[in-house]
């Protein structure tokens, strides 16, 4: 079972790299592998960052839409897959904290892994 | 198939014979339609739902005696296979006519909220007295325990359906539908799949057999509101490798735009917890998040407030007013809008960053509910002398099920050590590997 968890957890974190990223993270996540494993068994027991996804799950309908998309500029070179400073996916409204030790301990490891772990 | 401790049969021979007054009439489906069009702006009664028949009232539910339609027996419970009530004298099933609080939310305008939501006196008694009206005897109901007793003179079944200022009677419920062994099962399957790391006590311990149905407070609001998000977003255009080696980055090229999403927003029943105890999510202390995981539910089959579908459960009384969850509220229709917003703005892959967020609130409705939960609970004594309580809870509707099951420590730990020096050891050889090869 913790071996079949342990391949959950990176799996998909090496799928989703490119090859040159993977090859370069490949090691740095055998060397966090063990607190990647404690804090995924962690989460999947305790369950600490589940919650009700008000922000999708709620009946909410739209109406009266203006929208307005003006170009200002082309950026070139740029490090990271996600704007800087984005802002779109924020949640204010979620009750719990958002993990006992095991998901913080997860949360820390992921955005380092390039995966930024969702609540819900 | 039962969750009250009276069985039918029981119920039946214990009760007197059947009355002689007629059943309650119901309205034709014209009558009943004419009825909701009198009163259709800006909130009117839906129309009653297909199938079994509909008890519909003119008036809000008495207070007293609630009767089975075909027979009149006082002696009805819920049939958690079917989510209709069951009258255990003559075997029949029905439902109770839905809550009719709902309308066009386009229309809402201003602050309104339901008998059922209106603030709770602190100091109002928990015991209400009710009048029986077969007999005349008095028979006192404590709502700490349930909006219901029997009248000890002719055994009659007492229901308290009118709102008291306790907060104990909500506008409206949904039935149990999931039964008790449906949530054994599902808790059972759970929990069997988290029982490796589980602690060994937690593991000798559990049982599915004293899993509660629980109906719990919820505040339900539909909101009208105005949306207005401005800000930047970006387009990746390209993507690329520089660099060779172990130097070798990926570079990313984007477009940057001015981006502005302004709409209106018809939010249709957010649902909030209505309970100190359930909105306190501290999840360091607590494990009440997994009771809020279980939302959704599917609230638009929700029933006029009737004490017979409480019979055999057990309820917790609302316990907040409406402005202590406003500003929770506030922040959900945000993050609705939110995203929204999003979702209108696909075009901006790389994300977009709201510099201005401005959600008004123009109209709100706000309605009490009690919602059906089936919860299995554990309380773990921790070596350091506290105490935490573990809920696996089913939403009793849709059957969604989330849970905390208390985790030995000490395995993990060494499992995860093991895991870990194994990790080094690979992890030191394939950076080798990778160096030498470059």
């Amino acid at each position: 079972m913790g071996i079949i968890a342990f391949i959950y957890v990176l799996a998909p974190i090496i799928a989703d790299s490119s090859d040159s990223d993977a090859a370069a993270a490949a090691p740095l996540l055998l060397l966090v592998s063990g607190f990647v494993f404690y804090g995924y068994i962690y989460a999947r027991y305790r369950n600490a960052d589940k919650r009700h996804s008000h922000e999708r799950e709620t009946t909410a309908k739209t109406a009266n839409l203006e929208q307005i998309d003006t170009f200002i500029q082309s950026r070139k070179g740029l490090n990271n897959a996600r704007m800087q400073g984005a802002n779109q996916d924020r949640v204010e409204g979620a009750l719990n904290e958002g993990g006992g030790e095991g998901s913080k301990l997860l949360k820390e490891f992921m955005p380092l892994l390039g995966q930024g772990q969702k609540q819900g | 198939m039962s969750d009250v401790p009276e069985s039918a049969g029981q119920a039946s021979q214990a009760q007197p014979p059947p009355p002689t007054q007629a059943p309650v009439d119901l309205p034709p489906p014209a009558a009943q339609a004419a009825a909701q069009q009198q009163s259709a702006q800006p909130f009117s009664a839906p129309p009653p739902p297909d199938g079994p028949p509909v008890i519909y009232h003119d008036k809000s539910l008495k207070n007293g005696i609630s009767k089975c339609p075909y027979c009149g027996s006082s002696d009805i419970q819920l049939d958690t296979g079917t989510g209709l009530l069951h009258c255990n004298y003559c075997r029949r099933e029905f439902a109770e006519a839905s809550d009719g609080i709902d309308g066009d939310i386009s229309l809402l305008s201003g602050l309104h909220t339901t008998m059922g939501a209106s603030d709770i006196a602190f100091d109002a008694a928990d015991v209400v007295t009710l009048k029986c009206t077969a007999c005349g005897a008095e028979v006192v109901v404590d709502t700490n325990e349930a909006p219901q007793a029997r009248c000890h003179w002719c055994r009659n079944m007492l229901s308290l359906n009118q709102q008291v200022p306790n907060g104990a009677i909500p506008d409206a419920l949904m039935p149990f539908r999931i039964t008790r062994e449906q949530a054994r099962a599902l808790i059972e399957q759970f929990v069997g799949k988290r029982r490796f790391f589980a602690h060994p006590r937690f593991k000798s311990e559990f049982t599915t057999e004293n899993i509660m149905g629980v109906y719990l407070p919820y505040m339900v609001i539909d909101i009208n509101a105005h949306s207005e998000f401005r800000g930047e977003g970006e387009h990746e255009t390209r993507r690329y490798t520089v660099g060779s080696g172990n130097s070798r980055k990926t570079k990313y090229d984007a477009d940057s735009y001015a981006v502005a999403r302004v709409f209106d927003l018809y939010v249709d029943d957010l649902t909030v917890e209505a309970s100190t105890d359930k909105l306190n999510q501290a999840t360091a202390v607590n494990s009440n998040n997994v009771i809020n995981a279980i939302l959704p539910y599917p609230l638009k089959e929700t029933v006029r407030f009737n004490a017979n579908y409480l019979r055999g459960f057990t309820s917790e009384k609302r316990s907040v007013n409406r402005s202590q969850t406003e500003d929770l509220m506030q922040a959900q229709v945000r993050d609705i809008a939110r995203w929204k917003a999003w979702q209108l703005a696909p075009f901006y892959n790389r994300g977009i960053r709201w510099d201005i967020q401005d959600v008004t609130v123009k109209g709100e409705l706000w309605k009490t509910v009690y919602l059906p939960v089936w919860l299995y609970s554990y309380l773990q004594n921790k070596p350091d002398g506290s105490k935490f309580l573990h809920y696996v809870a089913v939403n009793a509707c849709t059957g969604e099920t989330m849970g905390s099951v208390p985790i030995h420590k000490p395995k993990l730990l060494a499992i995860s050590a093991i895991i870990e020096i194994i990790g080094i050891v690979l992890g030191v050889f394939l950076a080798v590997v990778l160096f030498l090869a470059t």
